[in-house]
Protein backbone atom coordinates (compact mmCIF):
# COMPACT_ATOMS: atom_id res chain seq x y z
CA UNK A 1 0.00 0.00 0.00
CA UNK A 2 1.87 3.61 -0.50
CA UNK A 3 0.23 6.83 -0.58
CA UNK A 4 0.44 9.48 -2.89
CA UNK A 5 -0.17 13.32 -1.47
CA UNK A 6 -2.19 15.27 -3.65
CA UNK A 7 -3.13 18.28 -1.90
CA UNK A 8 -5.30 19.78 -4.16
CA UNK A 9 -9.01 21.82 -4.04
CA UNK A 10 -11.23 19.69 -5.32
CA UNK A 11 -12.62 23.04 -7.14
CA UNK A 12 -9.81 24.33 -8.27
CA UNK A 13 -10.50 23.79 -12.19
CA UNK A 14 -13.49 26.42 -11.41
CA UNK A 15 -11.46 28.82 -9.19
CA UNK A 16 -8.93 28.95 -12.45
CA UNK A 17 -11.79 29.93 -14.56
CA UNK A 18 -12.98 32.15 -12.41
CA UNK A 19 -10.29 33.80 -11.50
CA UNK A 20 -9.05 34.53 -15.47
CA UNK A 21 -13.02 35.96 -15.87
CA UNK A 22 -11.87 38.32 -12.90
CA UNK A 23 -9.14 39.27 -14.41
CA UNK A 24 -10.63 39.83 -17.36
CA UNK A 25 -13.52 42.00 -15.95
CA UNK A 26 -11.36 43.86 -14.31
CA UNK A 27 -9.28 44.78 -17.50
CA UNK A 28 -12.45 45.94 -18.99
CA UNK A 29 -13.38 48.22 -15.79
CA UNK A 30 -16.32 46.10 -14.93
CA UNK A 31 -18.37 46.09 -11.38
CA UNK A 32 -19.41 42.45 -10.81
CA UNK A 33 -22.46 41.39 -8.66
CA UNK A 34 -23.57 37.98 -8.71
CA UNK A 35 -26.59 37.84 -6.99
CA UNK A 36 -27.81 34.79 -4.81
CA UNK A 37 -31.07 34.65 -3.23
CA UNK A 38 -33.38 31.13 -2.92
CA UNK A 39 -36.43 30.63 -5.76
CA UNK A 40 -38.87 33.39 -5.59
CA UNK A 41 -37.08 35.93 -3.49
CA UNK A 42 -37.09 39.00 -5.83
CA UNK A 43 -33.94 38.88 -8.02
CA UNK A 44 -35.23 39.68 -11.67
CA UNK A 45 -37.81 41.91 -9.84
CA UNK A 46 -34.58 43.73 -8.26
CA UNK A 47 -32.98 43.74 -11.61
CA UNK A 48 -35.40 45.30 -13.44
CA UNK A 49 -35.55 47.73 -10.94
CA UNK A 50 -31.92 48.87 -10.27
CA UNK A 51 -32.10 48.47 -14.51
CA UNK A 52 -34.90 51.39 -14.51
CA UNK A 53 -33.68 53.13 -11.43
CA UNK A 54 -30.25 53.65 -12.96
CA UNK A 55 -30.92 54.40 -16.27
CA UNK A 56 -28.83 57.65 -17.99
CA UNK A 57 -26.64 57.11 -14.84
CA UNK A 58 -25.25 53.88 -14.97
CA UNK A 59 -24.80 51.15 -18.10
CA UNK A 60 -25.93 47.86 -16.46
CA UNK A 61 -25.32 44.17 -18.20
CA UNK A 62 -27.08 41.03 -17.23
CA UNK A 63 -26.58 37.54 -17.35
CA UNK A 64 -29.40 35.31 -16.08
CA UNK A 65 -28.36 31.68 -15.05
CA UNK A 66 -31.81 29.65 -15.07
CA UNK A 67 -32.62 25.65 -14.35
CA UNK A 68 -35.11 25.85 -17.59
CA UNK A 69 -36.24 28.70 -19.96
CA UNK A 70 -35.87 31.97 -21.39
CA UNK A 71 -38.54 33.84 -19.12
CA UNK A 72 -36.30 36.20 -17.03
CA UNK A 73 -33.97 37.21 -19.98
CA UNK A 74 -36.86 38.06 -21.80
CA UNK A 75 -37.98 39.81 -18.60
CA UNK A 76 -34.57 41.84 -18.55
CA UNK A 77 -34.32 42.25 -22.69
CA UNK A 78 -37.71 44.61 -22.22
CA UNK A 79 -34.99 47.24 -21.24
CA UNK A 80 -32.61 47.28 -23.86
CA UNK A 81 -29.73 46.01 -22.18
CA UNK A 82 -27.02 43.60 -23.06
CA UNK A 83 -28.70 40.13 -21.69
CA UNK A 84 -27.51 36.94 -21.86
CA UNK A 85 -29.55 33.41 -21.17
CA UNK A 86 -27.99 30.90 -19.06
CA UNK A 87 -30.20 27.53 -19.55
CA UNK A 88 -28.17 25.22 -16.60
CA UNK A 89 -30.45 22.02 -17.78
CA UNK A 90 -31.08 20.84 -14.06
CA UNK A 91 -27.57 21.71 -12.66
CA UNK A 92 -28.15 23.83 -9.21
CA UNK A 93 -25.55 26.31 -9.51
CA UNK A 94 -23.39 28.61 -12.48
CA UNK A 95 -20.11 27.61 -12.61
CA UNK A 96 -17.35 30.04 -13.78
CA UNK A 97 -17.65 28.52 -17.50
CA UNK A 98 -20.93 28.86 -18.39
CA UNK A 99 -19.91 32.46 -17.24
CA UNK A 100 -17.01 33.23 -19.26
CA UNK A 101 -18.60 31.51 -22.31
CA UNK A 102 -22.10 33.71 -21.67
CA UNK A 103 -19.74 36.81 -21.28
CA UNK A 104 -18.14 36.24 -24.93
CA UNK A 105 -21.47 37.26 -26.13
CA UNK A 106 -21.97 40.73 -24.77
CA UNK A 107 -18.24 41.00 -24.40
CA UNK A 108 -17.81 43.90 -26.81
CA UNK A 109 -21.11 45.83 -25.82
CA UNK A 110 -20.62 48.97 -23.87
CA UNK A 111 -21.67 48.49 -20.12
CA UNK A 112 -19.70 49.38 -16.40
CA UNK A 113 -21.74 46.77 -14.09
CA UNK A 114 -22.47 43.17 -15.02
CA UNK A 115 -25.03 41.44 -12.67
CA UNK A 116 -24.73 37.51 -12.81
CA UNK A 117 -27.74 36.41 -11.62
CA UNK A 118 -27.64 32.71 -10.47
CA UNK A 119 -29.72 30.15 -9.76
CA UNK A 120 -32.16 30.29 -7.05
CA UNK A 121 -30.85 28.22 -4.87
CA UNK A 122 -28.80 29.38 -1.34
CA UNK A 123 -26.50 26.13 -0.90
CA UNK A 124 -24.36 24.93 -4.09
CA UNK A 125 -23.59 28.56 -5.76
CA UNK A 126 -21.76 29.96 -2.74
CA UNK A 127 -18.95 27.57 -3.50
CA UNK A 128 -18.58 28.90 -6.93
CA UNK A 129 -16.70 31.66 -7.18
CA UNK A 130 -17.74 33.24 -10.84
CA UNK A 131 -14.96 35.95 -11.02
CA UNK A 132 -17.64 38.35 -9.37
CA UNK A 133 -16.36 41.39 -7.26
CA UNK A 134 -19.12 40.48 -5.03
CA UNK A 135 -21.94 38.90 -4.05
CA UNK A 136 -25.18 39.86 -3.19
CA UNK A 137 -28.10 37.79 -1.09
CA UNK A 138 -31.54 38.70 -1.45
CA UNK A 139 -33.95 37.66 0.97
CA UNK A 140 -37.51 38.49 1.17
CA UNK A 141 -39.63 39.19 4.13
CA UNK A 142 -41.69 35.77 3.23
CA UNK A 143 -39.22 33.74 3.95
CA UNK A 144 -38.38 34.14 7.52
CA UNK A 145 -36.69 36.12 9.59
CA UNK A 146 -33.92 32.61 10.89
CA UNK A 147 -32.62 31.95 6.71
CA UNK A 148 -29.23 33.44 7.65
CA UNK A 149 -28.52 30.83 10.18
CA UNK A 150 -30.59 27.86 8.05
CA UNK A 151 -27.73 28.71 5.26
CA UNK A 152 -24.42 30.69 6.88
CA UNK A 153 -22.15 29.75 4.10
CA UNK A 154 -24.00 32.09 1.54
CA UNK A 155 -24.05 34.96 3.97
CA UNK A 156 -20.74 35.16 5.63
CA UNK A 157 -19.67 35.32 1.71
CA UNK A 158 -21.98 37.99 0.54
CA UNK A 159 -20.62 41.45 0.93
CA UNK A 160 -24.44 42.93 0.79
CA UNK A 161 -27.60 41.97 1.85
CA UNK A 162 -31.14 42.75 0.20
CA UNK A 163 -34.14 42.62 2.39
CA UNK A 164 -36.86 42.41 -0.05
CA UNK A 165 -40.52 42.50 0.12
CA UNK A 166 -39.75 45.08 2.65
CA UNK A 167 -43.88 46.46 2.04
CA UNK A 168 -45.34 42.97 3.30
CA UNK A 169 -43.71 43.56 7.20
CA UNK A 170 -47.24 43.82 8.18
CA UNK A 171 -48.59 40.68 6.96
CA UNK A 172 -45.81 38.02 7.44
CA UNK A 173 -44.65 36.52 10.33
CA UNK A 174 -41.31 38.21 9.84
CA UNK A 175 -39.44 39.88 12.45
CA UNK A 176 -36.93 42.66 10.39
CA UNK A 177 -34.56 43.40 13.09
CA UNK A 178 -34.04 39.43 13.87
CA UNK A 179 -33.53 38.68 10.52
CA UNK A 180 -30.70 41.53 10.43
CA UNK A 181 -29.23 40.53 13.98
CA UNK A 182 -28.96 36.57 12.30
CA UNK A 183 -27.64 38.13 9.28
CA UNK A 184 -25.28 40.47 11.27
CA UNK A 185 -24.18 37.72 13.33
CA UNK A 186 -23.28 35.11 10.79
CA UNK A 187 -21.77 38.46 9.01
CA UNK A 188 -21.04 41.45 10.72
CA UNK A 189 -19.88 43.27 7.13
CA UNK A 190 -22.89 43.01 5.78
CA UNK A 191 -23.89 46.19 3.91
CA UNK A 192 -28.04 45.87 4.41
CA UNK A 193 -30.43 47.82 2.17
CA UNK A 194 -34.44 47.52 2.28
CA UNK A 195 -36.66 46.90 0.06
CA UNK A 196 -39.66 46.47 -2.24
CA UNK A 197 -39.52 46.18 -6.05
CA UNK A 198 -43.53 46.60 -5.67
CA UNK A 199 -43.01 50.13 -4.00
CA UNK A 200 -39.94 51.00 -4.81
CA UNK A 201 -38.88 51.87 -1.41
CA UNK A 202 -34.92 51.58 -0.90
CA UNK A 203 -34.08 51.53 -4.55
CA UNK A 204 -32.51 54.59 -5.14
CA UNK A 205 -30.46 54.07 -2.40
CA UNK A 206 -29.22 51.08 -3.76
CA UNK A 207 -28.48 52.38 -7.23
CA UNK A 208 -26.88 55.24 -5.58
CA UNK A 209 -24.67 52.61 -3.32
CA UNK A 210 -23.66 51.09 -6.90
CA UNK A 211 -22.90 54.00 -8.64
CA UNK A 212 -20.99 55.01 -5.79
CA UNK A 213 -18.70 51.82 -6.44
CA UNK A 214 -18.30 52.63 -10.05
CA UNK A 215 -17.05 55.79 -9.51
CA UNK A 216 -14.78 54.76 -6.95
CA UNK B 1 -27.60 18.61 -4.69
CA UNK B 2 -24.01 19.51 -6.44
CA UNK B 3 -22.19 16.86 -4.97
CA UNK B 4 -22.52 15.08 -7.93
CA UNK B 5 -20.54 17.11 -9.64
CA UNK B 6 -18.34 17.55 -7.17
CA UNK B 7 -17.76 13.59 -7.21
CA UNK B 8 -16.84 14.34 -10.93
CA UNK B 9 -14.23 16.47 -10.16
CA UNK B 10 -12.88 14.53 -7.23
CA UNK B 11 -12.61 11.18 -9.42
CA UNK B 12 -11.23 13.59 -12.34
CA UNK B 13 -8.01 14.95 -10.49
CA UNK B 14 -7.64 11.45 -8.60
CA UNK B 15 -7.31 10.04 -12.54
CA UNK B 16 -4.56 12.62 -13.02
CA UNK B 17 -3.21 11.85 -9.77
CA UNK B 18 -2.26 8.56 -10.19
CA UNK B 19 1.59 7.29 -11.04
CA UNK B 20 0.43 4.35 -13.57
CA UNK B 21 -2.97 5.02 -15.70
CA UNK B 22 -3.96 1.15 -13.77
CA UNK B 23 -3.24 1.82 -10.09
CA UNK B 24 -5.45 0.60 -8.20
CA UNK B 25 -7.23 3.21 -5.83
CA UNK B 26 -8.20 1.96 -2.33
CA UNK B 27 -8.75 5.11 -0.61
CA UNK B 28 -9.31 8.75 -1.41
CA UNK B 29 -9.08 11.19 1.60
CA UNK B 30 -10.44 14.31 1.69
CA UNK B 31 -10.84 17.33 3.95
CA UNK B 32 -14.72 18.52 3.87
CA UNK B 33 -15.30 22.09 6.08
CA UNK B 34 -18.63 22.02 8.11
CA UNK B 35 -19.20 26.06 6.41
CA UNK B 36 -18.03 23.38 2.21
CA UNK B 37 -21.93 23.46 2.00
CA UNK B 38 -21.17 19.69 1.01
CA UNK B 39 -23.49 16.66 2.38
CA UNK B 40 -20.81 13.85 2.75
CA UNK B 41 -23.54 10.83 3.16
CA UNK B 42 -24.36 12.14 -0.81
CA UNK B 43 -21.07 12.79 -2.23
CA UNK B 44 -20.05 9.32 -1.00
CA UNK B 45 -23.40 8.02 -2.49
CA UNK B 46 -22.65 10.10 -5.59
CA UNK B 47 -19.36 8.84 -5.77
CA UNK B 48 -20.36 4.62 -5.18
CA UNK B 49 -22.96 5.84 -8.48
CA UNK B 50 -20.47 7.31 -11.00
CA UNK B 51 -17.36 4.41 -9.81
CA UNK B 52 -19.99 1.65 -9.98
CA UNK B 53 -18.36 -1.14 -12.02
CA UNK B 54 -15.29 0.90 -13.58
CA UNK B 55 -11.78 0.42 -12.38
CA UNK B 56 -12.26 2.67 -9.15
CA UNK B 57 -15.23 0.22 -7.87
CA UNK B 58 -13.41 -0.30 -4.39
CA UNK B 59 -11.85 2.80 -4.29
CA UNK B 60 -13.44 4.45 -0.67
CA UNK B 61 -14.13 7.86 -0.05
CA UNK B 62 -12.15 8.97 3.58
CA UNK B 63 -13.66 12.47 4.76
CA UNK B 64 -11.71 13.88 7.55
CA UNK B 65 -14.41 16.98 8.46
CA UNK B 66 -13.13 20.00 9.64
CA UNK B 67 -14.65 21.96 12.57
CA UNK B 68 -15.05 26.33 12.05
CA UNK B 69 -12.28 27.17 13.71
CA UNK B 70 -12.23 31.33 14.37
CA UNK B 71 -9.73 33.73 15.75
CA UNK B 72 -10.98 36.41 17.46
CA UNK B 73 -9.68 39.88 16.20
CA UNK B 74 -10.40 41.51 19.82
CA UNK B 75 -8.70 39.09 22.21
CA UNK B 76 -6.93 37.01 19.54
CA UNK B 77 -8.39 33.57 20.90
CA UNK B 78 -8.64 31.10 18.78
CA UNK B 79 -11.98 28.78 18.80
CA UNK B 80 -13.82 26.11 17.44
CA UNK B 81 -17.14 26.74 17.36
CA UNK B 82 -20.02 24.31 16.80
CA UNK B 83 -22.93 26.43 15.52
CA UNK B 84 -21.64 28.87 12.15
CA UNK B 85 -22.72 32.29 14.47
CA UNK B 86 -19.38 34.09 13.93
CA UNK B 87 -19.16 34.99 17.98
CA UNK B 88 -15.92 35.08 19.54
CA UNK B 89 -17.08 32.97 23.01
CA UNK B 90 -14.58 34.19 25.27
CA UNK B 91 -15.17 37.77 24.71
CA UNK B 92 -18.52 38.13 22.66
CA UNK B 93 -17.00 39.84 20.18
CA UNK B 94 -18.31 39.92 16.20
CA UNK B 95 -14.88 40.53 14.79
CA UNK B 96 -13.28 37.38 14.23
CA UNK B 97 -11.67 36.08 11.00
CA UNK B 98 -12.37 32.23 9.80
CA UNK B 99 -9.47 30.63 10.13
CA UNK B 100 -11.00 26.65 9.17
CA UNK B 101 -14.49 25.36 7.62
CA UNK B 102 -14.70 26.02 4.38
CA UNK B 103 -11.87 23.02 2.79
CA UNK B 104 -13.13 20.90 0.24
CA UNK B 105 -9.85 19.30 -0.59
CA UNK B 106 -8.15 15.61 -1.62
CA UNK B 107 -5.03 15.16 0.96
CA UNK B 108 -4.11 11.92 -0.59
CA UNK B 109 -4.63 9.05 -2.35
CA UNK B 110 -3.79 5.22 -1.11
CA UNK B 111 -3.00 2.70 -4.12
CA UNK B 112 -2.45 -0.65 -4.05
CA UNK B 113 1.11 -1.81 -4.64
CA UNK B 114 2.13 -3.62 -8.00
CA UNK B 115 3.20 -6.91 -6.45
CA UNK B 116 2.54 -9.13 -9.30
CA UNK B 117 3.76 -7.86 -12.73
CA UNK B 118 0.98 -8.35 -15.54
Amino acid sequence: MSVITVERKVLEKNDQIAQKNREKFKSKNLFVMNFVSSPGSGKTSLIEKTIEHSQGKIKIAVIEGDVQTSLDAERVNKFNVPVVQIVTNGGCHLEANLVRDAYQNIENENFEVLIIENVGNLVCPSNYDLGEDIKVVILSTTEGDDKPLKYPAMFRNASVLIINKIDLIPYVNCNLEEMKKNALSINPELKIFEVSCKTNQGIDEWVNWISDRIKG
Amino acid sequence: MHELSIAQEILSIVKASLPEPDSKVTAIRLKIGQLSGVLVDSLKFSFEAITSQTEFENSKLEVIEIPIKIKCNDCSKVSIISEPIFLCPECNSFNVQLLEGRELEIVEIEIEDNKEEK
